[in-house]
């Protein structure tokens, strides 16, 4: 076989960004050490099992409706952002049919320049929470909202793990209390940046379906593992496909090793498939699904534009009123 | 029917805001308690922008369900082995039958619809609005289903038409289920205006299948094998069911060399059943001759052209026998000097007396055709003329041929001394014509409609005449032309104001005169045939649809005030509507009649039994 390139197609749409980013040197990639199988990096099978009696997926969604200005008297100029979030879990419970549960949501303008837009109500159920943000970049003010919805999803993961429930976080573990003792499994789907050391890190690929990697640390309070979860066709590149597993330190590393061994047989089986999802196979149906749920919660995005330009010109016209009242007043 | 504006009731769902509502059809999201099967009955309150606040009515005429989130036909395993998420989703589909008050408005996407039960259902049924009201089943939850009485009696509408496959469309059942209900029950003494008018009030039904209807005034022997029944009828007002209590049964005369005249009947013991037939002053002067030609061809050609010509002279030659009483008549060698030609007029004549030499005596079907065969014979130009027009002797010859094919199908019916149906002491007359060629079928209908309708042309709506006939299509086909299609149109198209309102029922609406179905206020039909549906305009694909299937028994009921057809069952009949249902009392008379028959034979005729 000669050693030249092979080509793959990306399962993830456009608007996702891309499953594997982690191309290319980075100041922020890692060389998490390996603590299983002696430090070296090893390709296990887990034997099949069957889904776990309680099992809870937690996810959030969030949109942006509109972009917004705020422009001072004196003509300086703030970005903000309207937009959406909404959290909530599928419930997968032996002998029932998976139920959705916890969902919450919310509207929010986050402006940039530390004021915020105080958008007035408009009928049909529109409410908007004012925030703001320091700085002037937009990005801020989307992770701001982003922040909002991740929130919102380690609280309804904390509520479900203390409530017995084996809880899969859609993300990374960062909203969640690291020293939990409870079985509780973050699950990553796109590789912003290199975790492994290099020679480690190029053999992740090497994971066939069901199979995951060596247990590796990530800091202190998370160890992490690789999982190909499902098969994202011949065309698809070397790391479509792969997952990353986190799971929280603090019940010790054979409890660790434990959890991921077990959701490495089992969530397989929840991988979606091509022609029902464009993030097939690493974004699982019972997610996907959520994710639909999610999105009717926050409602219609064009409906929420319309909203927010009723609510911007009623605000201007209040402004406008308010203006001309002072100015009376001063005479 | 006080307050209307807030049916108080148990939700049983929300109407759909994820497709549009509309003033004719909406859907409804049911509630996961909520038991709702089709013909359902739905009010939704809705409060318009000034306040004001309607209540729509509805039926429900399609359910659904599916799996909401599963958007792929594959994704239903993935539901069933719990990999996706999905929501159980049950919608009914509910056409409006009314708003009230009567503002043609859509109810509210997401407004609360509630079963329509106690002033609601009858607000929903427009029973509000029938001052007199008949019971015309049961909907499919055991309450009653009303018609207005004036679209039944003739005062705004009249005539029933009912449709169904034979055999399990039950639709003689059902026209007996309606005329029990007029004329046995209380409520029905009320709908025909009191006791008098009840009294004189008339049912003619054809029996057409067996013996079957000869046994409407037993009991039903099988009554004790629907012990729901009692209850349904309780429901519908009757407290205790019984059988036709003022029954007139008639079956054909029996053929006979000796000239008895003896009912053809096997079920029954021929004194209970009267035989029927027409003495030939009656053939005559009824003008039946026309009824003897409805075959499809007769009128293609010019025979029937000769049948009037013939009729006329008939008329117009027609002398009673004298010192006879048995009806017997004698055709004139010369008419009338004063007789014209309008065959009415010449009817309404009473005939002078005549002795045997003044012409030809005519005592049946048989001498009848002789006199014909004997004019046709002549070569006097001049009696030719009169008797068959300008037609040639080949027209003459087809028109003969003809009648004497009839003479082995009609002829034991023209006769003397036999007695034609009366409608006189009793409310309901049982027509026995199940034994009859088709030709003779057509004659009897043709001439008890034409003397019914005759005799009622003039006297206004009341009495009340009822005609029940089955296989509407032999009388009155959708295509070709006879005087008994004529008929049949002019008593659909004009009977109601007479008061003669026809209860048809035809195994295919497309096969039958579309003036009859068209002029009838209520529709109803059974089990219907698939390919047969398309006539059925008046219900819905669906219904249509769902009629192919339905069971012995269920029904759908469309009448002018309310805008969609109702399916309805009506109870099992407390009188015997065949032989077996009739067995026990039957066999019981059979075998006393022999008895008697037997101890008169020894005893001699004279021993008062």
């Amino acid at each position: 076989m000669t050693a030249g390139p092979t080509f793959g197609v990306e399962p993830f749409e456009v608007g996702y960004g891309a499953s594997f980013a982690a191309q290319g040197g980075s100041p922020l990639d890692l060389d998490c050490p390996v603590v299983e199988d002696g430090g070296v990096m090893t390709v296990h099978t887990p034997p099949r099992a069957g889904i776990p009696e309680r099992l809870a997926f937690v996810d959030g969604t969030m949109s942006t409706d509109a972009r917004l200005t705020r422009r001072e008297a004196d003509g300086t100029l703030a970005a903000g952002i309207a937009g959406a979030w909404a959290a909530g879990s599928v419930l997968s419970e032996a002998g029932l049919p998976l139920r959705l549960d916890g969902v919450c949501f919310g509207r929010l303008t986050v402006c940039c320049g530390g004021a915020p837009v105080p958008l007035p109500p408009q009928p049909g159920g529109w409410e908007w929470e004012a925030v703001a943000v320091e700085g002037d970049d937009v990005e801020v003010a989307r992770q701001r909202l982003q922040r909002r919805m991740r929130e919102a999803e380690g609280a309804l993961a904390e509520r479900l793990c203390d409530a017995g429930w084996l809880t899969v976080v859609d993300g990374p573990l960062n909203n969640v209390r690291r020293t939990r003792t409870v079985p509780i499994v973050g699950y990553v789907k796109t590789h912003h940046r290199r975790m492994l050391a290099a020679d480690t890190w190029a053999r992740v690929p090497e994971l066939e379906v069901g199979q995951r990697s060596s247990l590796f640390a990530i800091g202190a309070d998370l160890y992490g593992a690789y999982l190909r979860v499902g098969d994202a066709g011949p065309w698809a590149s070397a790391w479509a496909g792969i997952v990353r597993l986190e799971v929280p330190s603090g019940a010790g590393r054979a409890a660790a090793t434990g959890a991921v061994e077990s959701a490495a047989a089992w969530l397989p089986r929840f991988a979606s498939a091509p022609h029902r999802d464009r993030r097939a196979p690493v974004n699982l149906t019972p997610i996907s699904g959520l994710e639909r749920a999610l999105r009717r919660h926050t409602g219609d995005p064009g409906l929420a534009l319309r909203a927010v330009r009723a609510a911007v010109m009623q605000l201007n016209t209040r402004e406008t009123a308010t203006t001309a009242t002072r100015t009376g007043d001063r005479r | 029917m006080t307050d209307s504006t807030a049916p108080a009731h148990a939700t049983i769902g929300l109407v759909d805001g994820s497709v549009e509502s509309t003033s004719r059809r909406i859907h409804v999201v049911l509630a996961d308690d909520a038991v709702v099967q089709l013909d359902d009955l739905v009010a939704i309150s809705t409060e318009l922008p000034d306040q004001r606040r309607v209540v729509h009515y509805g039926i429900v005429t399609e359910l659904f369900s599916r799996l909401e989130g599963a958007e792929l036909p594959s994704d239903t395993a993935r539901v069933a082995e719990r990999i996706l998420p999905a929501q159980h989703v049950r919608r009914a589909e509910v056409t409006l039958l009314r708003t009230h008050p009567e503002l043609f408005v859509a109810p509210d996407a997401g407004a609360e619809v509630v079963r329509a039960t106690g002033d609601h259902r009858a607000l929903a049924l427009f029973e509000d609005q029938m001052t007199e009201r008949l019971p015309v089943g049961l909907d499919l939850t055991g309450q009653p289903v009303h018609a207005d009485m004036k679209f039944i009696d003739g005062r705004a509408g009249g005539h029933v038409s009912i449709s169904g496959i034979s055999g399990v469309a039950t639709k003689t059942s059902y026209a007996l289920f309606l005329l029990y209900q007029l004329l046995e029950t209380d409520a029905g003494v009320d709908l025909l205006g009191g006791l008098n008018d009840r009294n004189s009030t008339r049912a003619l039904v054809f029996n057409t299948k067996g013996e079957d209807l000869l046994h409407l005034d037993r009991r039903n022997a099988r009554w004790g094998d629907h012990p729901e029944a009692a209850d349904q009828w309780a429901r519908l007002g009757v407290a205790e069911p019984r059988p036709f209590s003022s029954v007139r049964l008639y079956a054909p005369r029996a053929d006979s060399r000796a000239g008895s005249v003896v009912a053809n009947v096997r079920t029954r013991g021929t004194t209970e059943v009267n035989a029927y037939g027409w003495t030939p002053e009656q053939f005559v002067r009824q003008q039946l001759l026309q009824f003897c030609f409805t075959a499809e061809d007769d009128r293609s050609t010019q025979v029937g052209m000769v049948e009037q010509q013939v009729r006329i002279q008939l008329l117009r030659r027609l002398r009673r026998l004298a010192d006879d009483t048995s009806g017997a008549i004698v055709i004139a060698d010369a008419p009338h000097a004063d007789a014209g030609y309008n065959p009415d007029r010449l009817a309404d004549r009473e005939p002078d007396e005549a002795q045997p030499f003044q012409g030809e005596v005519v005592r049946s079907f048989d001498d009848l055709i002789d006199v014909l065969e004997h004019v046709a014979a002549t070569d006097d130009e001049h009696t030719l003329r009169e008797w068959f027009g300008g037609t040639t002797p080949g027209t003459r010859g087809a028109f003969l041929r003809r009648l004497v094919k009839l003479r082995r199908r009609i002829g034991s019916l023209v006769s003397c001394g036999v007695d034609p149906v009366s409608l006189e002491t009793a409310r309901l007359h049982v027509v026995d014509i199940s034994r009859l060629h088709d030709d003779a079928q057509r004659f009897v209908v043709g001439a008890l409609l034409e003397s019914i309708w005759t005799a009622k042309e003039g006297t206004g709506r009341k009495p009340l005449r009822f005609v029940v006939l089955d296989e509407l299509n032999k009388y009155a086909p959708a295509t070709g032309f006879s005087p008994l299609k004529e008929l049949l149109v002019d008593i659909a198209e004009r009977g109601r104001s007479l008061g003669v309102l026809l209860i048809g029922a035809q195994q295919a609406l497309s096969a039958v005169a579309p003036a009859l179905p068209r002029n009838a206020s209520l529709k109803a039909a059974g089990r219907l045939d698939a390919s047969e549906s398309e006539a059925y305009r008046f219900m819905t694909p669906a219904l249509r649809e769902r009629a192919t299937r339905f069971m012995p028994g269920t029904m759908v009921v469309a009448q002018p005030v309310v805008p969609e057809p109702i399916p309805i069952r009506f109870p099992w009949p407390p009188y015997a509507t065949n032989p077996d249902e009739a067995a026990a009392d039957s066999d019981a008379a059979v075998v006393a009649e022999r008895i008697v028959g037997a101890v008169r034979a020894f005893a001699g005729q004279d021993v008062d039994l």
